[in-house]
């Protein structure tokens, strides 16, 4: 199997694949998903610029660096790094550092019986048959190269399965972390499966955090499944060093009259695209996307959401702002399909950027494709700078130009914190927030 | 207090302040009244600092600095406040915390220390029921959604709060019905005492049954063309413009 695949290699991409694991621990099924994975990712290549949705991403820092796959590392994070990023002690917690499961930062003990909460590792042993069908049910389809690769070469991840009718009052937290490895740039492939039936309900936070200035490449995939009048919210908190490239791909099904909210905020890294997915197949299954970036120096930050409408009387929200400083870079390049049959639909996606330095940069491109009657259907993009009116009035009070101009721009984000439904999760983001964007403004160059 | 001699001013080239000279001492109340056009507007905010107007000619003196030379925030924490004629809404922004960062801000420059948001909550509540304001206006965000009346009076709750040497009140009379009118009068007639100063620009002499200024000044393209005490008021309500064509 490892031959086969190695062999198959093409020679410009030999970097990407120097680090080919061997799949010789790897059961049956998961055997046969790789090669399909690898033969969907063949069929796709890597992006080029003329792809749409790769347009204004430079992939050349993940193209031409000679990753690793760090070899004999004990995962490990200081208890400390670990204290200034949870909510509570007491919450489940499952973290991966270095792609390892990190078993002395976890606590994975305090859910209900029957919930599912393991490394993934474990999961493929016990619980084989429903990462299978979680993966294989939609490897053909895959458009992403890099969703592709994952499956390809994913070992550990997160598994969270919460049966039927239970609902979880307190914050579930994920961590996917990577520090310093002293052995070149590292390349990691999370996998986080996450799936809650009929009627079940969860609060999940995920961060994503590199520490160090290392450069290290994280492409991960996280999978989303959503019974029927289920109910997850999600907050994805991405601090990355400034020599980290992020991937995260998500794919979300949605059941009939479920509800997600996703909230992502982004604070520096060299690289992040963030591209979310979600299928409504269930009539008045209801999707709220938001997302913030809090960027300055290079760091590029993309935005990819796509909601499809596949059912009637399905209700979708993109809300996404980005602050950028200094020479960084951001897209929201979304996209809202309104399929045939889903009438009484009602989708709206709506962009606003801060642009605080002439040398930062903020591309916008909401669309739709409705190919239905009987919808609500809106999009809009605005981008502008911070209010000299504004700010010559809070300036006039006392406030220096720096607090001023924070004071402005939280002002500006503020909305996207408060899409957090959970007053913890909402003060524990709105800290990093304030922090985040203080250093932000005081980059202005 | 503060001294301005033949303060010249342009914008876009087009020269406003055509020398404009005045002097205000503590403990008095100054009026500047004149029609639409004559830099009524112009003088207020190039004394707060707005970046919009170059100063050509001409130096302001305030508790013996120069106050031209100072940063919109420097002029603040010196203890210049001026009431806008059109407070700027700021969405997002919470009342109560950004008067309190103002405060501190200013109790930091005085070396003072700073309050905690139960401190200055206790001061804030005291002059919201000073001003009789409703409590909730704290919560709300600056200035947005607020009616024409409400904004006149967040401008009077800063100033209460800021306790500045000079309060420059552009036209706080304007859009005011004639209880807004009457609490805001009362509420700045409180705020005054010996040592500070108030100089209000207004159109008309209305404002001035309620806070009696001490001189009264018409100012008319660009200069100050006729001082006196309060009378002088009347006077220009009687006979309008013509006085003022009489005056250049």
């Amino acid at each position: 199997m490892s031959t086969t695949i190695e062999t198959m290699i093409p020679e410009k991409y030999k970097n990407v694949f120097a680090h080919a694991p061997t799949f010789t621990g790897d059961v049956s099924w998961l055997r046969t998903l790789r090669t399909k994975a690898y033969k969907r990712f063949q069929e796709l290549g890597f992006p080029t610029r003329k792809h749409e949705d790769w347009r204004y991403i430079n992939l050349e820092p993940i193209l031409e660096t000679a990753f690793v796959r760090p070899e004999d590392i004990v995962p490990h994070v200081d208890q400390e790094i670990l204290q200034e990023y949870i909510l509570s002690a007491d919450n489940p917690r499952l973290v991966l550092v270095n792609g390892r499961y990190f078993e002395e930062g976890s606590s994975l003990g305090t859910l209900p019986d029957r919930v599912l909460f393991e490394p993934l590792h474990k999961a493929l042993t016990t619980h084989g048959t429903r990462v299978e069908l979680a993966i294989s049910s939609s490897i053909e389809q895959e458009m992403n190269p890099f969703a592709a690769l994952n499956s390809l070469y994913f070992q550990e991840g997160i598994f969270l399965s919460i049966p039927e009718g239970v609902r979880i009052e307190t914050p579930i937290e994920l961590f996917l972390i990577t520090t310093e490895t002293n052995q070149g740039p590292a390349v990691y492939y999370p996998r986080v499966f996450l799936s809650l039936g009929a009627g079940a309900k969860a609060d999940v936070v995920l961060t994503c955090l590199s520490l160090g200035n290392e450069r290290s490449f994280h492409n991960a995939v996280i999978d989303l499944s959503v019974g029927e009048k289920a109910h997850l919210s999600t907050t994805v908190l991405q601090r990355n060093g400034k020599e980290e490239l992020q991937l995260v791909t998500t794919r979300i099904r949605q059941a009939k009259e479920s509800a997600l909210s996703m909230t992502m905020l982004t604070h520096g890294g060299m690289i992040t695209r963030n591209e979310v997915q979600t299928s409504l197949r269930g009539e008045g299954a209801t999707c709220f996307l938001n997302g913030l970036s809090l960027i300055a120096n290079d760091s590029h930050v993309f935005h990819h959401p796509t909601t499809h409408h596949e059912m009637p009387h399905t209700v979708s929200r993109q809300l996404y702002k980005n602050i950028v400083n200094g020479r960084a870079r951001s897209e929201f390049n979304s996209m809202a399909f309104i399929h045939k049959g889903a009438v009484k639909s009602d989708s709206a996606q709506l962009n606003r950027n801060m642009v605080l330095s002439k040398t930062s940069r903020a591309i916008s491109r909401p669309q739709l494709k409705v190919y239905t009657d009987d919808v609500v259907a809106a999009h809009g993009s605005t981008t502008g700078q911070v209010s000299n009116e504004e700010l010559f009035y809070l300036r006039s009070r006392g406030l220096s130009k720096e607090v001023a101009t924070s004071m402005l721009v939280y002002g500006f984000a503020e909305e996207i914190v408060q899409t957090i439904s959970s007053p913890t999760i909402q003060k524990h983001v709105e800290d990093f927030v304030r922090r985040d964007l203080s250093e932000v403004v005081a980059n202005a160059s | 207090m503060l001294v301005i001699k033949n303060l010249h001013a342009n914008i876009d080239g087009t020269e406003i302040l055509k020398g404009v000279s005045l002097t205000i001492n503590a403990g008095e109340v100054h009026a500047i009244m004149g029609p639409n056009g004559s830099g009524k507007s112009t003088l207020a905010k190039v004394l707060t600092g707005d970046e919009s107007y170059d100063v050509t000619k001409g130096e302001v003196i305030f508790d013996g600095k120069n106050l031209l030379e100072l940063e919109p925030e420097e002029r603040a924490l010196e203890g210049f406040f001026m009431a806008f004629q059109y407070p700027i809404e700021i969405p997002g922004v919470n009342n109560a915390s950004f008067l309190r960062m103002a405060v501190n801000a200013k109790r930091k420059h005085a070396g003072q220390d700073e309050l905690d948001p139960l401190e200055f909550d206790e001061i804030l509540q005291a002059k919201i029921r000073l001003l009789e304001m409703n409590p909730d206006f704290a919560e709300r965000n600056v200035n947005h959604g607020f009616s024409g009346g409400e904004k006149k009076r967040n401008e009077i709750l800063q100033m209460a709060i800021l306790e500045p040497k000079l309060a420059l009140l552009d036209e706080t009379d304007s859009g005011l019905d004639i209880d807004a009118l009457r609490i805001v009068a009362s509420g700045v007639n409180k705020l005054k005492h010996e040592k500070n100063a108030i100089l209000l620009i207004t159109h008309y002499q209305r404002l001035l049954n309620h806070i009696v200024p001490d001189y009264v000044h018409i100012m008319y393209e660009g200069k100050i063309v006729r001082s006196g005490d309060k009378t002088l008021a009347y006077e220009l309500e009687e006979k309008g413009y013509d006085l003022l064509q009489k005056c250049a």
